[in-house]
């Protein structure tokens, strides 16, 4: 059994999150430097940026709806089987 | 018509007569295959609370956990989705009235610009391989040059035989112009009225 604060769980969750918006700026900056069409590359960007919106909002949304000031109790599964000279 | 589009090397008296882009089957072929896996964790989801009764209770840090994850998830797979529509978007093979280009992006940072004279090309072929790619006329044009890129090839573009018509109607007036730089204007009128020709049916046979 594990016990850790609940605020982890969110810190390492924003940490994952963080390096895949990074990606996807990387990859936004990217289309809109080589896209040859004007309108089409504000239109797939608008589309992917809207998307992003989307996930990181309702990620927020579900995060604010809890409280993250508790410990949490990760139960593990028991070792029994493992008898070493036994 | 010719087409008002930013090229890499764009000179001032040049135009982009045609520019061509794999056929829109690659990236709806590739974002299927993203749907298909987007969609399994709802399958299992409702598999296994129809096989064990299981309920999400909302507000609970479990319910916020499973939702973290699953944004997680749809984000790489959204951002995936828009690295393949780039992969798709930004690889370009562009006729002008001077040369061919053909534009690679491959990931983040790899970006390839090969690029010849319509001059030095000698050959183009084209072939279409599948029941796929005939069903929806597209294949592979083969161009061979004179130049140090011997050989350039436009993958999966749609109806490759009217582009290598269009090449090489295009070539043939680069000829014609070299044989005969007094008939110049003449022969580039004629020459360009016919790629603007093969271009208006390649815009309305939808490719």
């Amino acid at each position: 059994m594990i016990q850790l604060p609940a605020i982890w769980i969110l810190y390492a969750f924003m940490a994952l999150g963080a390096v895949l918006l990074v990606l996807a700026i990387a990859y936004l900056l990217v289309g809109l430097r080589h896209g040859s069409h004007m309108g089409l590359t504000v239109l797939s960007s608008g589309i992917f940026v809207f998307g992003l919106g989307v996930i990181v909002w309702m990620s927020v949304t579900t995060a604010q709806s809890i409280s993250w000031t508790n410990n949490v109790t990760i139960p593990l599964p028991s070792m029994n089987f493992i008898n070493f000279g036994s | 018509m010719p087409h008002d589009i930013n090229f890499p090397g764009r000179e001032p008296d040049e135009h982009a007569v045609e520019v061509f882009h794999r056929h829109w089957f690659v990236f709806v072929r590739s974002a299927f295959v993203l749907v298909l896996i987007g969609a399994a964790p709802w399958i299992v989801m409702l598999l296994w609370s129809h096989i064990t009764s299981w309920t999400l209770a909302s507000g609970t840090l479990g319910y916020t956990v499973i939702i973290f994850l699953g944004a997680l998830y749809y984000l790489f797979l959204w951002i995936l989705l828009y690295g393949y529509w780039l992969d798709y978007y930004l690889d370009a093979f562009i006729v002008t009235n001077k040369r061919i280009v053909d534009i690679e992006q491959s990931g983040l940072f790899g970006r390839t610009v090969a690029e010849e004279r319509l001059s030095r090309i000698q050959d183009v072929t084209s072939d279409t391989n599948g029941i796929v790619a005939t069903a929806l006329r597209f294949g592979n044009v083969y161009i061979q040059t004179a130049g140090k890129t011997e050989r350039f090839i436009f993958q999966q573009v749609p109806h490759p035989e009217k582009v290598a018509r269009m090449i090489l109607e295009l070539t043939d007036k680069i000829d014609d112009r070299l044989e005969h730089p007094g008939d110049s204007s003449k022969v580039v009128e004629k020459h360009e009225h016919t790629a603007f020709e093969l271009h208006d049916q390649l815009t309305k046979s939808g490719q």
